[in-house]
């Protein structure tokens, strides 16, 4: 079944067609990537996606509702969370508070609640408490808990954006090269983090990379994109084998 | 019952400080000319624990909040001086409704204010100021430039000290849940606090106008406390004494924010000739404070708290030895 749909949608950026005529789907609880050389459109197909920008023609819909109009906080709301290159996080809270951040949507109390201080608050809280505490040892990242994100190492910090981003319970996640700047090892390790989040929280992913090889172990398919527009939809081992494919992805 | 902070020691400390003060004023130990600056420090409290709000909280560095005092101020007068009710009924009345005009004006303002991307909300507060300043004198809002008088005296220290509690409470309970952790995450990356699902433009523009309705309320208290009221007491310079006082005090921080007020309200009565020099006083602290403690003077209350706990227990031991 298919999640997300993407109909010939296209965007106009500062006078430049940064997506053309774009047909993109990603199936329901499946891991899909997305490659293609620097400049052609992967993370601006993101913010389309999560509602930074607005397509200028074309329709965009998540599990059947459309969702073209829609802004950050109302896709979030729905289920669709992304992470950005880098990762990005509140650096004057603590890694638990950064996370429980994620979970402000489930918490369900209004304002009488806060100034009563009435017991759906406290149960409400203790319950958010609990659910940052298992995603904090689900990314192995107790050790880390009480401490700043800028005071943790690199890779802690990226499975604390991706821990962030699965605390909003998406149904879509979105990430933009989320191996930047890790090693070989802390990248396939990465990688396998990712399959987990897929399998465990039965999220469908989309993963923007460059190297191509950390995404044929876990990716059901690939899609190849190019000046805008996606020009390949395939399973990962023919298009590793596609010589024009992977020189057009080396940007040669 | 509102349960203002969570534990009964503060709860007991609060009545403490209430009881202290009624029965020193009642018995003549406080007279009425410090009685009265009493009440201007709980005032002042209010205003610098709603511009924290404002500024600390959410980021957004605000001159407007001497103009929210006044539209408070004023409303609130008309409203008294209009009816010819009981003091019980027109007061507390007038007060709110001081405070919702505030609101709705801060609401006005700040719908277009923060759709302008970047940092000019520190221009178009300063320029609000100065805006509603002017209005009042050139339409002869209440007496317009020559002030107005003969106010009641409604502002007696029970009713002052209870709603300073109340709106101070308030504040602590809103900044320790939901609401207050999202606000200090838009302050610091809004981009990311969206991507988490809340709705940063209601949220910037719920909290400004609610440090609004708190400072017209102050203006409420103030007018029927001082008696006169004329437009220049509420000019920018009064703004920027309280912004000073809210980050000499420490950003962010509500103990710091009473303290704060509460030495500055004070001090320029104990120390008569910096009156007239008060606000360059203010200004080089401010400057200072931020170069060199950026954290504020009084933010960690607990660390003051323990390190003069260590200075009289020293005091205590040294005596002993000799």
């Amino acid at each position: 079944m298919i999640l997300l749909k993407i109909d010939n949608v296209s965007l106009t950026l500062d006078g430049s067609r940064i997506i053309r005529n774009l047909n993109f789907s990603v199936p329901q609880n499946e891991i899909v990537g997305l490659i293609g050389a620097t400049e052609s459109g992967k993370s601006s197909l993101f913010d389309l996606i999560s509602g930074v920008y607005i397509p200028d023609e074309g329709k965009i819909t998540l599990a059947g509702i459309d969702i073209t109009p829609l802004t950050i906080e109302k896709l979030t709301t729905l289920g669709v969370a992304r992470t950005f290159q880098n990762a990005n996080f509140f650096s004057n809270f603590s890694v638990t508070d950064n996370i429980r951040l994620g979970f402000h949507n489930s918490l369900k109390y209004n304002l009488f609640d806060v100034i009563l201080r009435t017991q759906k608050f406290f149960s409400n809280e203790k319950e958010i408490d609990e659910r940052t505490n298992e995603l904090i040892s689900i990314f192995n990242l107790s050790d880390y808990a009480d401490m700043f994100p800028n005071d943790i190492p690199y890779d802690a910090q990226c499975r604390l954006d991706i821990a962030r981003a699965v605390a909003t319970s998406p149904k879509l996640l979105l990430l933009d090269r989320p191996t930047g700047g890790l090693s070989i090892n802390q990248a396939e390790e990465f990688m396998s983090t990712i399959e987990m989040v897929n399998r465990r929280f039965k999220t469908a992913i989309v993963i923007i990379e460059n190297d191509l090889n950390l995404l044929l172990n876990i990716c059901s398919e690939i899609s190849v994109m190019e000046y805008g527009t996606i020009i390949a939809t395939d399973n990962p081992i023919e298009i590793k084998n596609n010589q024009v494919l992977t020189s057009i992805c080396l940007g040669e | 019952m509102k349960k203002n902070f969570f534990s009964p020691k503060i709860f007991l400390l609060i009545c403490l400080i209430y009881v202290i003060s009624i029965v020193a004023i009642n018995f003549g130990f406080i007279n009425s000319y410090w009685e009265g600056i009493l009440k201007i420090a709980l005032i002042n409290i209010i205003l610098v624990v709603s511009l924290n709000l404002a500024t600390g909280i959410l980021g957004q560095l605000s001159l407007a909040h001497s103009a929210f005092m006044a539209i408070g101020a004023y409303t609130s007068v008309m409203i008294t001086k209009f009816f010819t009710a009981s003091g019980w009924l027109e007061f507390p009345f007038a007060v709110i409704c001081g405070g919702l005009v505030a609101m709705f004006f801060a609401v006005f303002i700040s719908y277009p204010a923060m759709k302008i991307p970047g940092n000019y909300l520190l221009i178009i507060t300063l320029a609000v100021n100065e805006i509603v300043r002017n209005f009042i004198i050139n339409f002869n809002i209440a007496g317009g430039s020559t002030g107005c008088r003969g106010i009641a005296h409604y502002s007696n220290f029970s009713a002052v000290y209870i709603i300073t509690v109340l709106i101070v409470g308030f504040i602590y309970l809103l900044i320790h849940s939901k609401y207050g952790r999202a606000t200090i995450c838009i302050s610091q990356n809004e981009m990311l606090t969206k991507s988490c699902g809340v709705d940063t433009f209601s949220y910037k523009i719920a909290t400004f106008s609610l440090a609004a309705f708190f400072a017209g309320i102050a203006g409420g208290l103030f007018a029927h406390e001082l008696l006169v009221i004329e437009p220049n007491m509420f000019d920018y310079t009064y703004s920027l004494e309280l912004l000073a006082m809210v980050i000499i005090g420490g950003l962010g921080s509500i103990s710091g924010s009473i303290i704060s007020a509460v030495i500055f309200t004070i001090l320029p009565y104990t120390i008569e000739f910096i009156l007239d020099i008060k606000i360059i006083i203010y200004l080089l602290a401010m400057i200072l404070v931020i170069f060199y403690m950026p954290t504020g003077l009084f933010s960690d209350y607990k660390a003051i708290l323990a390190a003069i706990k260590q200075r009289f227990l020293k005091k205590f031991s040294r005596g002993e030895k000799s």
